[in-house]
């Protein structure tokens, strides 16, 4: 029997093509890595080492560009895409302005203070798991449950902060790689001016 | 009415289907450049698993018909086509869609009408 195709699965499938070359993965891998041992150099440099998350994202673009757009193609999603994108990019301002105003309750404060690796579990965990509900890429679930069991498991046994966000890094970088391994396998690079201009024989 | 003459409008609807769209290639990229906003050549490509020289044949087709807009930009100072569909091309698209629907709707029920019948 046939697989019904509707119309949403069709933008679907081609949205995650455009999502399966793993550089998301690879990027934020990176940039938790990179983190982690920023502060674990330094706890004091909190604020440099999440300025570099900045350059993280830059590198994404950027390789999107070069690695991604020669294999794959151009494209411009519907507004509906750029919408979803919006609310993951809102919702974690509004997580980062709440955290600000909740550290100003003192008593609230106190308890993320003695709490941290379990908050930080749990809010990584919904980050990812929204940007998964919204996005369609279903590994960022994986990837939810991930963040929920490393963080409060280093509570438990007492791990090093630090070293759970570079575990998280690592892990999310090797199956960035893994996933980038694959996509350059099954795309090759497109030869010649193609790539640029089409032959258009009418 | 009579289930023949019934049966004549099923059939004017069948005969009114865009057959420009109705090809299954040029569907295949008509429904992907439905859902997005626009796409190079590549990416349809890749997408629809048409040969160059296939995917250019049905351009230029569509195009023709007002369906698509193929436009050349510069992206990094490098020649870019990009493809789009017109208000036409998405009008065309949106009563193919409606009426394919409306088609097998009908069928379906005749169809069933027809099946109880012979049963009784």
């Amino acid at each position: 029997m046939g697989e019904k195709i509707s119309l949403k699965e069709i933008e679907r499938r081609a949205y995650l093509s455009y999502h399966q070359d793993g550089l998301v993965d690879v990027s934020i891998g990176l940039a938790i890595l990179v983190f982690g041992a920023y502060i674990l150099y330094d706890p004091g440099m909190v604020v440099i080492g999440a300025g570099s998350l900045f350059v993280f994202f830059l590198l994404y673009a950027g390789a999107k560009k070069a690695i991604t757009i020669p294999r794959l193609g151009y494209v411009k999603f519907a507004s509906e895409r750029k919408n979803k994108i919006r609310i993951i990019l809102l919702a974690l301002a509004l997580a980062n302005v709440a955290s600000l105003f909740a550290s100003a309750y003192r008593p609230l404060a106190v308890f993320l203070v003695e709490n941290y690796m379990i908050v930080v579990g749990v809010i990584g965990a919904a980050i990812f798991s929204l940007v998964a509900y919204l996005s369609d890429i279903k590994r960022f679930y994986a990837y939810a449950a991930m963040t929920l069991v490393l963080f409060p498991s280093g509570y438990v046994f007492h791990t090093l902060f630090q070293h759970n966000f570079i575990l998280m890094g690592v892990l999310m970088l090797f199956s960035g790689v893994g996933l980038l391994y694959r996509f350059l396998r099954k795309y090759p690079k497109q030869a010649g001016e193609i790539l640029d201009d089409e032959p258009r024989k009418r | 009415m009579t289930s023949r003459e019934n049966g004549s409008d099923d059939l004017s609807s069948i005969v009114d289907i865009d057959k420009l769209i109705h090809e299954p290639a040029r569907l295949t990229v008509m429904a992907h450049l439905y859902v997005i906003e626009s796409a190079d050549f590549l990416f349809l490509k890749q997408q629809t698993g048409l040969t160059w020289g296939n995917l250019s044949s049905h351009m230029s087709k569509l195009e023709d018909a007002g369906y698509i807009k193929i436009e050349k930009e510069f992206v990094d100072k490098k020649p870019h086509t990009v493809i789009q569909l017109t208000e036409k091309g998405r009008t065309a698209f949106q009563a193919y869609r409606g009426s394919m629907i409306n088609m097998f709707d009908l069928e379906g029920s005749n169809g069933d009408r027809r099946s109880k019948r012979r049963k009784k």
